[in-house]
């Protein structure tokens, strides 16, 4: 049941972020919530399933975005692969710093990630005028990481009392 | 009894001397003076013996008031809702009116569709619609939103098309000034820019100029408004000018698009 709760609600961030947030973008920048979901999923939960959802968001992600098929997916897969090699499987709690430090981490690779596909694309661009870009890109998704953040942390608490209770039955 | 008759008879004339004074506008200047006195206490007496009343009356109607208060608040939501729905009707018609207006002046045929998503990332400048290869829309094939340009569909599947926005860095449009010669390229920038280049040295550019489409190409008419002159770089060393433009087109949250019959 938790397993299905979790795919509705990564569905539910890939398209709210993609759609209906672009309309209300701080500096004109949409958040990338699934970032915030997988990087948090992976903390408290066990098994394949962070990664199997790392991979939905990645796809959908993938279908609505100018960068080459799969950018996304690998991104997301790559972050919570990251996660679980740090931290062991299914932690009880999520440091805001460690959140923080694969939050930032996953937000420079799409950055760089998206720069190299444009270089080898042969697009010509001056390398400052990447700064602008990545500071709002960055400044406005820590803003909405750090506010996601307690929600996160009140979602997966529930979560596990939920999981508790499920299991006594 | 002789002196109380005197002193009533002063009293009758002395009213009827005051009458006799005040059909004559004698006692206008002594009134004014009292009125103007007397108002501030007789109001101030006036508010006290109000709120006295007020008070009272309240605590007598205060579970009407109550009442009152939860109906008013309701209303006051209702109407509040009422005018963000009205505001956001508004909004849309000014935006399909731009739209009709622009169908019925330039004689084009068009593909309208709506936009079903945005490009996540700040670097690129996409949106996806809701319509595709289905429906007639090609590859290449101009978008344009209000009247103005934005992009052009770049990858047209069965049901969808994705639009590349002028601003896109991938984005490369030959555009003239408009009511002059002058040609260039517009190309997208990095965070949503977008710039006039290969304008030849000597050419007259102005800030403020008109920038449309000028057909060079075949796949984009000419004519269509992108936007405006915003900042010249001119180098005297350079073979160029460049300029930066600013977009008519609203392009961080274009809600609808019509796309232009080759």
């Amino acid at each position: 049941m938790i397993y299905f709760l979790n795919i509705f609600i990564t569905i539910i961030l890939s398209i709210l972020s993609l759609t209906f947030l672009n309309n209300i973008a701080l500096f004109n920048v949409t958040p990338i919530l699934p970032l915030f979901y997988v990087t948090s999923l992976t903390y408290f939960r066990k098994g394949f399933e962070p990664i199997l959802l790392s991979v939905l968001a990645g796809l959908i992600y993938d279908f609505f975005s100018a960068t080459p098929f799969g950018f996304y997916l690998i991104l997301f897969l790559a972050i919570a692969s990251l996660v679980r090699i740090f931290y062991q499987e299914g932690m009880k709690e999520m440091t805001l710093i460690g959140y923080f430090s694969f939050v930032s981490f996953g937000l420079l690779a799409m950055f760089l990630g998206q720069v190299a596909v444009l270089f080898f694309g042969d697009v010509a661009f001056k390398p400052l005028s990447l700064l602008v870009p990545f500071v709002k890109t960055f400044f406005v998704n820590m803003l909405w990481a750090l506010l996601l953040y307690f929600a996160i942390i009140w979602y997966f608490e529930k979560v596990k009392v939920l999981e508790n209770k499920l299991k006594l039955r | 009894m002789q002196k109380k008759l005197s002193i009533v008879m002063t009293i009758i004339l002395f009213a009827g001397m005051l009458v006799f004074a005040n059909s004559k506008g004698f006692l206008d200047g002594a009134k004014n003076a009292v009125t103007v006195l007397i108002s501030p206490i007789g109001s101030y007496f006036s508010d006290v013996g109000s709120n006295f009343e007020n008070f009272f009356s309240s605590i007598f109607n205060i579970s009407n008031l109550q009442e009152e208060n939860a109906q008013l608040s309701s209303e006051v939501n209702e109407l509040r809702a009422e005018v963000a729905r009205l505001n956001e009707v508004q909004s849309e018609n000014k935006s399909l009116r731009h739209d009709l207006d622009f169908v019925e002046k330039s004689g084009f045929e068009y593909i309208p569709a709506t936009v079903m998503a945005y490009d996540p990332a700040n670097v690129r400048g996409m949106v996806t619609v809701y319509k595709g290869k289905k429906d007639g829309i090609e590859v290449g094939m101009a978008a344009v939103s209000e009247g103005y340009l934005i992009g052009r569909a770049y990858e047209v599947g069965d049901n969808y098309t994705k639009i590349i926005l002028i601003t896109d860095p991938t984005s490369a449009i030959p555009v003239s000034i408009q009511n002059t010669n002058t040609n260039g390229l517009a190309r997208g920038e990095l965070g949503s820019g977008l710039s006039m280049e290969k304008i030849p040295q000597g050419e007259k550019v102005s800030i403020g100029d008109i920038v449309i489409t000028s057909g060079l190409g075949g796949e984009i008419p000419r004519g269509i408004i992108i936007g405006k002159i915003e900042n010249i770089d001119s180098k005297e060393n350079s073979l160029f000018i460049t300029a930066s433009i600013r977009p008519q087109a609203n392009l961080g949250n274009v809600l609808r698009v019509l796309f232009i019959k080759n």
